[in-house]
């Protein structure tokens, strides 16, 4: 699936939060396109729009306005479901891992959804030993492994898909530098492989450090730099 | 995928093992107390329609008191009475034409009647008693319907009755036969005398013994079959006077105009159905075959005293487990929707990340579904083993305890116990033929005091579709509440 002319497309995106007293327009007609085997960097302090932005683009939330292209077919016709299956994973900032599974059983959901069901076992300890996870880390329950460790768990799950489009929300914010490089290396190795690959931070140094193509977000408007 | 799914529900609940025990403990005990009130249900429904079957229904043909009362009243009112006159009740006659007629019925398993006359004893001394008249005798009026009332000399009370077994002295053990056998309605001319009157006249079964048609002075002569003795002293009457035999023999000892060729009148008619709940039917047709009967004040009331007093106590079980059993099922929705709120709470997370990574929102239903119905079949597998005797140890209790309040509640009533073995006193008004031990509409039965209490298998298949649907039930609003959101505002926790 993953193909040097895979494009995911942005059109006029604009989103609007509502307290019930005031709205909150955090995403202002963003346009921008992102092309396979390419490493992305979204930058914006807090507030700037980055994670809705992304979580506009993966089918986490519903698009209110403008539309989100992969191949030039809008997600909204795909479908969020089927989008999330088979096109898009997700690497958060907080990992989000079933905590009372082993790391093997967390990537094997991630096999399970994306329909990889065939040897799913040896599959998902192969993932883990591409992003440093041993076989007794493996399976050991996430919940007794390091943050760094928890991160490539959640980097492997999302590498099980074998989907286009990797996102990753801050999935350095919790780890110090010398894991931070390791992840960023994981994610420069997706991109190679021809996934696209968004990274939002909020550190400048995160992006330079990736060699991506950055770009900025500012009061919900994005501008390459 | 659905394998999957059954891996994840199953790690979900051996790694958290805390919340599947206590879902399991709640379901556990409500498969319990359901699989015993389905079963003491069950049960209940079984001895009451044993019940029926034993009893039939019964069904009286008598006067009716109350309409006689009105007539007597406004007789009184419109001074239909002249000075010093007493108010009388004209009790309405049964002729034994009718009484047949209406037991020509598919719904009567067998009937009765009864019929008194005095005779004369001829050739063996009848018992002095307190409540003999004098000398020995009794003064009796002529024939009924005669408008001229002739003192006639009496000492023996003639009590014929269709069958030996509906005597209400033998319904109730109050009377027993010491020697000889009963008769029937093919025993003409063959009696059973008091042992009192047999031992003062050295009566022995296959004497034969003469009676006086106190009438026409013409002697009858019949048989002595049985000897029967009373188990109870009676107040009333001269019961040691009294002899039975069947109606076609007592019919010898009434005036000719009593008789009135053979469509004489009869008492204490009452009707045994097949089937209680056919009594309705069964008062139809008869009133069909006689539409004066109303307006000859006569009625047909039925009398479920029998069974209500045999099934009464079981029959309060039977309710109670209902009620126990829709609390139950109440209750268990309420807990189980309760803690799965919790517990979906709980794993609100989780269920965003599956939907984040491309898991449809009834898939994480079905897995949340499927943990709970794990849970609960394990509660309910184990409840085919304890139920049954949860079933039996509740039912004995509340059995126990409904027989206690009866008892306690009939010594209440009539401050002796075991009065409510009484039943309906029968006779009526004025009816001399109830006295002294004759036919009376009184019956004894027993209460039910015990039920055979085993779960059936629709019982086991009805545990399980309720289990599982108490479980669907809980489930569906805690689910939906959350799997309604979009995954983001899950994993924010904004939902």
């Amino acid at each position: 699936m993953a193909d040097k002319k895979n494009v995911l497309s942005i059109k006029d995106l604009t989103h609007t939060y509502s307290d019930g007293q005031r709205e909150v327009k955090v995403l202002k007609k963003v346009n921008v396109e992102f092309e396979a085997g390419k490493l992305y960097a979204i930058v914006g302090e807090s507030g700037s729009g980055k994670t809705t932005l992304i979580s506009l683009l993966s089918a986490l939330d519903e698009i209110q306005s403008g539309d989100v292209l992969y191949n030039g077919k809008s997600i909204k016709k795909i479908g969020g479901q089927k989008f999330r299956q088979h096109y898009v994973n997700i690497v958060f900032q907080a990992f989000n891992l079933i905590k009372y599974m082993t790391a093997r059983e967390n990537v094997e959901v991630g096999l399970d959804f994306s329909g990889h069901t065939d040897n799913e076992k040896q599959r998902a300890y192969e993932l883990l030993e591409e992003v440093g996870i041993s076989r007794e880390q493996s399976d050991s329950l996430v919940q007794h492994l390091s943050g760094g460790q928890q991160q490539r768990v959640a980097i492997a799950r999302s590498m099980a898909g074998d989907v286009p489009i990797i996102v990753a929300d801050e999935p350095t914010g919790n780890l110090d530098e010398n894991t931070e490089e390791k992840i960023l290396q994981i994610f420069k190795k997706l991109a190679n492989d021809g996934k696209i690959v968004i990274v939002v931070t909020h550190s400048q140094k995160v992006a330079a450090h990736a060699h991506a193509i950055v770009h900025r977000m500012k009061n919900g408007v994005l501008d390459q730099k | 995928m659905f394998k999957n799914m059954l891996k994840r529900s199953w790690l979900s609940i051996i790694r958290k093992p805390g919340r599947a025990v206590l879902i399991g403990l709640i379901l556990f005990a409500m498969a319990n107390l359901v699989l015993a009130s389905t079963a003491i249900k069950g049960a209940v429904a079984e001895s009451m329609t044993y019940a029926k079957s034993t009893l039939g229904g019964t069904v009286y043909l008598q006067a009716d008191i109350a309409k006689l009362r009105e007539q007597m009243q406004s007789q009184s009112q419109g001074g239909g009475f002249t000075p010093g006159q007493r108010p009388q009740i004209d009790r309405p006659d049964i002729p034994l034409s009718m009484v047949t007629s209406i037991a020509d019925s598919e719904y009567v398993k067998d009937y009765t009647y009864g019929l008194s006359a005095q005779a004369k004893a001829s050739g063996f001394t009848p018992i002095e008693s307190e409540n003999s008249g004098p000398g020995g005798g009794m003064r009796m009026f002529g024939a009924s319907n005669s408008e001229t009332e002739t003192q006639l000399e009496s000492d023996i009370t003639i009590s014929g009755i269709n069958a030996y077994a509906f005597i209400s002295g033998v319904q109730n053990d109050t009377m027993k036969i010491t020697d000889g056998k009963y008769f029937d309605e093919t025993t003409n001319d063959q009696v059973i005398v008091s042992y009192d009157l047999a031992t003062s006249n050295s009566l022995k079964v296959g004497d034969k013994i003469s009676l006086q048609n106190v009438y026409d002075s013409v002697a009858h002569e019949v048989t002595v079959i049985g000897i029967y003795d009373l188990t109870e002293e009676q107040s009333f009457g001269s019961p040691e006077n009294t002899i039975y035999m069947n109606t076609t023999t007592a019919a010898k000892f009434l005036s000719t105009e009593a008789y009135n060729d053979g469509d004489y009148t009869v008492q204490n008619v009452r009707f045994e159905l097949n089937n209680p709940e056919q009594a309705d039917a069964f008062i139809a047709a008869a009133k069909a075959k006689f539409p004066d009967m109303e307006s000859d004040s006569l009625s047909l009331s039925i009398d479920t005293s029998a069974y209500e007093q045999m099934v009464g106590p079981i029959e309060s079980v039977g309710n109670f487990a209902t009620t126990i059993f829709w609390i139950v099922v109440v209750a268990s929705v309420a807990i189980i929707t309760l803690i799965v709120t919790i517990n979906v709470k709980d794993r609100r997370y989780e269920m965003g990340v599956l939907l984040s990574l491309g898991a449809s929102k009834l898939n994480v239903a079905t897995q949340i579904l499927v943990e709970l119905a794990v849970v609960g079949t394990v509660a309910f597998v184990i409840s085919i083993g304890t139920g049954t005797l949860v079933a039996r140890t509740m039912s004995e209790g509340l059995l126990n305890n409904q027989i206690a309040m009866s008892e306690q509640q009939s010594e209440d009533n009539f401050g002796r116990p075991g009065a409510m073995g009484g039943g309906r006193q029968g006779g009526g008004i004025g009816q001399p033929f109830a006295m002294g031990g004759g036919s009376t509409n009184q019956t004894n039965v027993e209460a039910i005091d015990s039920i055979d209490v085993n779960a059936s298998p629709s019982d086991y298949v009805l545990l399980f579709a309720i289990g599982y649907g108490v479980i669907i039930l809980a489930l569906l609003f805690p689910t939906w509440s959350i799997v309604k959101y979009q995954p983001k505002t899950i994993l924010t926790g904004k939902e």
